[in-house]
């Protein structure tokens, strides 16, 4: 089956409403760059102002929503001073107020931590790097608690990966493992595997597999569901390696998976002409962590004597990829990078963000583009309550409700001023562009970034060598 | 109290996906992150309903979540949604690589009738009250 994405042109368009083709849709990695959006013209429909996005045509469930949900009520308008105890005490101020009272908090801290940028522009990202530099801080960025350790494992074993386009086109066989598409990137299958034929690939030539500790209801859709016991995944894929290899295994069954299915799933592999195995948190959050990604880049390796063999992380935040790249590009270092000592240091495990929390290794939390209290374990979040906390964020989130100063920001890819671009999944840029006016008053990450940088350089009388 | 030992997986699902952009202090967001799924067999070991309460329990702590059925068989595996309740339950022990075990843990359930699940506030304040 081949899903041609919807154009609009015919179906929204109206004298009432502007239609922007190939938006990108900064939700999650796949950056979907063919959303069709449909946005209010004067003489706005009844109750609609101008200017409101009223359709989203080719987005899925979630894109859909975070196009069409952006003006609801947990959006912030204007920025907030928060006291009290619980922190329910509001006092909503101007942005050049919250700033200061932001920088002040910065400027004072022995070692901040400032932890997000997965949800925002690489040029925002490059803006909070030079915010950790002039504070002398601890920065780091979504993956050490998603891929993070799938980056460690290519550190010590390289990777042999492609772009989505390629594995579309060439693929005949696509492994997903340790990972539910369905739930976290809806159009992975639609776009690059299961419903969509490549140049190469016509329909029903590809495989897709599904291999996880649970079934879900992506594994009705593909080819094979192999069950796997949790945490047993580098088990398995070690059996696969030797069997790859000539040896025979004299096992009845291996990590849950009854060695009939094993034997079947590897002939195919032997078979195939080109593999693509997308990898999830199910291998880098449970036990073996960055182990279970050597141990798959391995199996990649591996394949590659029988076919050709690509892998790639299924990255979950828009922009966790370009974060990467920023941090390495400036550093060498991909995520967790103290910069306290003047120079860059990395050890995940020390720099990382919840281990830096965990032991009480920080006296100010600057939070942009996350919600590390709605995504860390709660022994970490604990301290968070005790230290003034700033969060820059469109929305309310957990954070914002703990945080002392919020700063509210605009949307990236749909109302920030200026260039952005973001990194596919698959290392792909793409460029971002402002479709609709942000609310009054609000502005983008960048902007309200390189304001705190000069503030905190003004108050520790810093002199700024990067001037943009 | 019956009571179940269990295997605890984290994970996305789709509508939490949804509560994350409709806003974290959505009413789609809470429904969607506290609650735990559970397969028939291990509701019925545990002698209580979907919608009923239950206190899940890991060596990190424990939260009162709502009984869901799974939709898929899932014999000895409790599923629970990404959020600030899922987090009661993990430890911040790293192993060197910033990133916890959110995966695969051993837990224990069992039921906790006219127990509630706490909102975001008082998930929060329990967390203040334990602040030396
Ligand atoms: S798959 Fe991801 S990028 Fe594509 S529309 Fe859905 S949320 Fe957006």
């Amino acid at each position: 089956m081949t899903t041609d994405p919807k154009d609009t042109a015919g179906i929204l368009a109206t004298p009432r409403a502007r239609i922007v083709k190939n938006v990108v849709c900064c939700f999650c990695g796949a950056l979907c760059d063919d959303i069709q959006v449909a946005i209010t013209l004067t003489g706005p429909l009844p109750r609609v102002p101008e200017g409101t996005i009223i359709e989203a045509l080719n987005a899925c469930r979630i894109g859909h929503t975070k196009f069409l949900k952006l003006r609801d009520e947990h959006r912030i308008l204007k920025p907030e001073l928060r006291s009290g105890s619980d922190k329910s005490e509001i006092r909503q101020v101007s942005l050049e107020v919250a700033v200061k009272e932001a920088a002040k908090i910065l400027a004072k801290a022995k070692r901040p931590l400032i932890y997000g940028l997965a949800s925002t522009s690489n040029e925002a990202n490059v803006k909070a790097l030079e915010l950790a530099e002039v504070c002398g801080g601890v920065v780091d960025n979504t993956s050490s608690v998603c891929h993070g350790p799938g980056i460690e494992a290519v550190q010590r074993a390289g990777i042999g990966t492609a772009t989505l386009g390629k594995i579309k086109n060439y693929a005949d066989i696509v492994i997903y493992w340790g990972c539910n598409p369905v739930a976290a990137h809806p159009r992975h299958t639609r776009r690059y595997s299961q419903f969509i034929e490549g140049m190469f690939r016509k329909e029903g030539e590809r495989k897709v597999y599904h291999i996880d500790v649970r079934s879900t209801r992506f594994s009705d859709e593909v080819t094979d569901f192999i069950q796997v016991n949790p945490s047993e995944d580098y088990e398995l894929m070690a059996v696969i390696r030797a069997m790859l290899r000539g040896r025979e295994i004299q096992r009845d069954s291996v990590a849950g998976v009854s060695m009939r299915q094993v034997r079947e799933f590897v002939a195919t592999l032997k078979d195939a002409e080109f593999v693509a195995i997308f990898f999830g948190l199910g291998l880098t959050q449970s036990s073996g962590k960055d182990h279970n990604i050597t141990q798959a880049i391995d199996l990649t390796a591996e394949l590659n004597h029988h076919a050709k063999a690509v892998i790639m992380p299924m990255r979950g935040h828009f922009n966790v990829n370009g974060s990467n790249h920023v941090s390495t590009w400036t550093y060498g270092f991909p995520f967790s990078v103290s910069l306290e000592t003047g120079a860059p240091y990395y050890m995940p495990g020390e720099t990382s963000a919840v281990d830096v929390l965990a032991r009480g290794g920080t006296d100010a939390v600057f939070i942009i583009a996350a919600d590390p209290a709605a995504s860390f374990p709660a022994s970490a979040v604990k301290h968070m309550l005790k230290v003034p906390v700033i969060t820059v964020d469109p929305k309310r989130s957990a954070t914002t409700e703990i945080s002392d100063v919020v700063i509210p920001s605009a949307y990236v890819g749909i109302e920030a001023e200026g260039i952005q671009t973001a990194y596919r999944m698959d290392g792909i840029p793409l460029q971002l562009r402002k479709i609709i006016d942000a609310p009054k008053g609000i502005e983008s990450d960048e902007h309200i970034l390189d304001l705190l940088v000069r503030e905190v350089c003004r108050l520790k009388g810093i002199k700024r060598y990067k001037q943009t | 109290m019956p009571s179940l030992e269990i295997i605890l997986v984290t994970g996305r699902t789709r509508r939490q996906g949804v509560g994350l952009e409709l806003g974290k202090l959505s009413e789609t967001y809470f429904e969607a992150t506290t609650q735990v799924r559970l397969d028939p067999t291990d509701i019925e070991k545990l002698g209580v309903e979907a919608g009923d309460t239950v206190d899940v329990k890991t060596e990190h702590g424990n939260v009162i979540l709502k009984v869901v059925v799974a939709p898929r068989p899932s014999v000895g595996i409790a599923f629970i949604p990404y959020g600030p309740w899922a987090n009661l339950l993990i430890g911040s022990e790293t192993d060197s690589t910033g990133m916890p075990t959110m995966k695969g843990l051993k837990a224990t359930i069992s039921p906790a009738p006219g127990k509630q699940v706490l909102t975001l506030q008082e998930l929060f304040a329990e967390l203040r009250a334990t602040i030396s």
